[in-house]
């Protein structure tokens, strides 16, 4: 057995190293993917109000891409995806709606968020957690892309890159 | 200086350190000379410095809250309590590799101090050399892939705070150090047996390793035993084992290591077993790096799992290194150190390899359920999980065979059976039918009454071993019975240490045969005042309300229990059953209240509450007996492990060994 020990310690490396280019065992594929979106309304943060009305939210009817962005402000990741988020808003805001959602988190603390980052896309506050229900994310950031007819087509879990952005924008362009 | 700017100075220093350590040691191998040994010396003083520094600005950071530092800014808050700050350091994965690291620049530096003494300067540079190579792993780890000390270029005003459960219970803030302690540990006794299969010096190695093996050993008991207790107190399930990933990954180093501690005996004694003990020394270093990678990489689904990141391949490098290193070279020794004598299983040798073997098929099966999950994957490509059940099912007549050569192998004379062994072995299987029989007549399940059967056999093996060694010494020196246990006691530390180890180890199984067997669970939603009888307390709902709390959200429920009948003897109190709720996580976390008495443990959790009114919540209770002296059996165990390591022993066997060493 002991005379075999590259054959043990090959195979044991084998099946690891496997293991690990399988796709992250922990990402739950998300059941809402190639269906219609859920549709919401909620509250709009006040320096939105002006522009968009009370309450925003994913419609069927809004005939236009939809990139929904759960975010809080407690978050890290949020931080360094808020600048790249509004610089595509500016870029795409005629083609795409940027809808940002804030979840578990304080009024206060949001809006001192968009403050800090000069946020100008619409982003709703999710007081109760109902967009937690609807969607069913399970950590903030999180996107989710909305194809024009509204149908879900893709959910990206954690920090959006630039590059991973541009493919989205690109695949609901189309 | 700002702590980040000093903290990853520090980090660098210490690598340079380490490795200028290595290469300086490895001259001293090569060149054969003494003076590099005493210049590697000193730099593994500074690499502890270094390290030091390290980790205490890491903790500065947290403590003046600078989130221009990225782990301050992802690892901790403003809100958090003194403590929590205290602990943040290894509450995410960076900040735990630096602790790592810091430990075993501590034990690096602990070995270099024995050079000269019990470590002769042939086998030094090979067992620092080891040392200084894994330290090197580590900070480079820390320096280039994994580094706390980052620069967040636009500081939020708050960070995203601490993992709750970290938070929830102090249990956690020392079970982590206790594992580290254990794992890192585990590195020394490695380094030795490299230095000696390297060195051709077979035995020497064995006396001081034990030493080392033991410490290490008694904190990775006291390790999985804080994770146990954190588990029974935090999660709410009611249980303390999982069979989770990474809870194995804890048992199977600790499992090679007892293993060794049984085998190191026979060869520090007559020689035997060489090979063994080279065999298990490797696996179980080898087993704390398989652990590290399990948690690292997200190779396999855990509760534990940190967030799966690059660090996964490098600890992948390093296990493999490992078990090449270790395995590689005890196969081109082997042939040198095949054992010259033969062994009896009926003696204490055998009982001892015997029991050896059982640690090491137990490991064995342990790896194989964790891992058995991927190899069914990589076969078939179907996700399967390998549950409890499973373990279960092997673990229990593994652990009744152990229990019953626990018993027998102390009683057994070196080398061959006599006649008054065969009388003991009578009293104890006598011991073992009374014990059975007597769990049987409380009614009890024949698996619980044959765990009463085994404690009573080992509580009569360690009577009689006591009792026969006190009657022969005031005997014979005619003196009274109590000085002649005294003098025992403190001469033969080791014995009567290992005596109080098994006994731990005895009435831990029977509480976990009791514990496992007759749990209790409960759920009722009730009204504000409604009372609920059952398992013989009357529980009842005093209110439920919320509070506002500095890093967290809670919802109480006050319940006042009394008992009505001797099942719910000892569970009389106000209890303030709780859900905290904290920003960084999507579900609330449910804090337990457990009341422990001498028999039952109940054990309140709040599930559920009226949200909108606050009229009624939904409560579980959990009775499960005997769970206290699971505790006290774990803290037995720590006491007889300190009691062998207690300096004074140390000395003795240090002076009855010196006739032995010699290759």
């Amino acid at each position: 057995m002991l005379r075999f020990w590259p054959i043990w310690v090959l195979l044991a490396g084998g099946l690891f190293l496997w293991g690990m280019q399988r796709s992250d065992p922990d990402r739950l594929q998300s059941v809402l993917v190639g269906r219609p979106a859920p549709t919401f309304s909620l509250p709009l943060l006040e320096p939105y109000r002006a522009q968009y009305g009370s309450e925003m939210g994913f419609s069927s009817d809004l005939g236009k891409p939809v990139l929904l962005n759960i975010w809080a402000s407690w978050c890290i990741p949020c931080h360094t995806e808020a600048p790249l988020l509004e610089r595509y808003h500016q870029k795409y805001k005629d083609r795409v709606l940027f809808l940002g959602v804030v979840v578990q988190d304080t009024e206060a603390n949001a809006l001192k968020f968009i403050q800090q980052y000069r946020l100008t896309f619409p982003s709703v506050f999710d007081k109760r957690g109902r967009i937690g229900i609807e969607y069913g994310y399970y950590g903030v950031p999180e996107t989710y892309v909305i194809d024009r007819d509204g149908t879900i087509l893709a959910r990206h879990a954690g920090e959006l890159s630039e590059a991973q952005l541009q493919g989205y924008l690109r695949k609901v362009l189309e | 200086m700002t702590p980040g700017l000093l903290g990853g100075i520090a980090l660098v220093a210490a690598l340079i350190f380490s490795v200028i350590g290595l290469v300086v040691i490895l001259l001293a191998h090569f060149l054969k000379d003494r003076r590099y040994v005493d210049s590697a010396k000193r730099i593994s003083t500074l690499a502890l410095l270094a390290g030091l520094v390290s980790y205490g600005s890491l903790t500065w950071a947290i403590l003046i809250n600078d989130f221009s530092v990225s782990y301050v800014a992802q690892s901790s808050s403003i809100e958090n309590p003194l403590w929590v700050k205290l602990v943040t350091p290894w509450a995410a994965l960076e900040g735990s590799i630096l602790l790592w690291a810091l430990i075993q620049t501590a034990y690096t530096w602990l070995v270099s101090l024995r050079v000269g003494k019990s470590l002769d300067t042939w086998r030094a540079p090979v067992a620092l050399g080891t040392l200084f190579a894994i330290q090197v792993f580590f900070f480079a780890l820390i320096v280039f892939v994994a580094n706390p000390f980052g620069v967040v270029p636009n500081p939020p005003p708050d960070g995203q705070g601490t993992n709750p459960l970290l938070q929830n219970h102090w249990m956690m803030a020392v079970h982590p150090v206790f594992m580290y302690l254990g794992f890192v540990g585990l590195s020394v006794p490695f380094a030795y047996a490299m230095a000696a299969m390297v060195s051709k010096q077979y035995q020497g190695w064995i006396f001081e390793t034990r030493w080392w093996t033991l410490v290490a050993w008694g904190f990775l008991t006291a390790g999985i035993y804080t994770g146990k207790w954190w588990s029974y107190e935090i999660l709410g399930w009611g249980g303390y084992w999982a069979w989770d990933p990474v809870e194995n990954a804890s048992l199977i180093p600790w499992l090679f290591a007892t293993a060794f501690l049984h085998t190191g005996q026979v060869q520090e004694r007559n020689g035997l077993f060489k090979s063994w003990n080279f065999g298990f020394i490797t696996l179980a270093f080898a087993a704390t790096v398989f652990g590290t990678f399990l948690t690292r990489s997200g190779v396999i689904m855990s509760v534990h799992a940190f967030a799966s990141g690059p660090v996964g391949a490098w600890f992948l490098v390093f296990l493999l290194s490992v078990l090449a290193l270790g395995l590689g070279m005890l196969s081109r020794v082997s042939s040198e150190i095949k054992d010259a004598g033969e062994v009896k299983w009926k003696s204490r040798e055998g009982a001892l390899l015997g029991g050896a073997l059982l640690f090491g098929t137990f490991a064995f099966v342990v790896v194989l359920g964790t891992i058995w999950p991927l190899v069914v994957e990589a076969f078939s490509g179907a996700e399967v999980s390998i549950g409890a059940p499973f373990f279960n099912q092997v673990s229990i007549p593994l652990g009744i065979l152990m229990l019953l050569l626990m018993g027998i192998g102390p009683i057994l004379p070196w080398r061959n059976t006599g006649a008054q062994v065969k009388r003991n072995i009578t009293i104890m299987l006598v011991a073992l039918g009374i014990g059975t029989l007597f769990g049987q007549v409380l009614g009890l399940t024949i698996g619980v009454s044959l765990t009463m059967g085994l404690f009573a056999y080992n509580l009569a093996a360690i009577w009689l071993m006591v009792s026969q060694g006190v009657r022969e010494r005031s005997s014979s020196l005619g003196i009274p019975a109590g000085q002649a246990l005294w003098e025992l006691a403190s001469s033969h530390r080791r014995r009567f240490g290992s005596h109080i180890v098994h006994f731990g180890i005895a009435l831990a199984a029977l509480t976990i045969a009791f514990s496992q067997t007759y749990r209790v669970t409960e759920q009722r939603t009730l009204n504000i005042g409604e009372t609920w009888q059952t398992q013989g307390m009357e529980i009842r709902l005093l209110s439920v309300t919320a509070r506002e709390e500095a890093n967290r959200f809670a919802a109480l429920a006050p319940i006042e229990v009394r008992s009505i009948s001797r099942e719910g003897w000892g569970s009389d109190g106000v209890y303030q059953t709780r859900l905290n709720f904290y920003p960084q996580m999507d579900a609330p976390l449910a804090t337990p209240v457990v009341k422990y008495s001498l028999y039952n443990d109940f054990y309140f959790v709040l599930m559920q509450f009226d949200q909108e009114r606050g009229q009624w919540a939904t409560l579980k209770i959990i009775v499960t007996p005997l769970v206290l002296w699971l505790w006290v059996a774990g803290f037995i165990i720590a006491f007889g492990t300190i009691y062998i390591l207690w300096p004074g022993a140390a000395r003795v066997s240090r002076h009855q060994m010196t006739p032995t060493v010699g290759d």
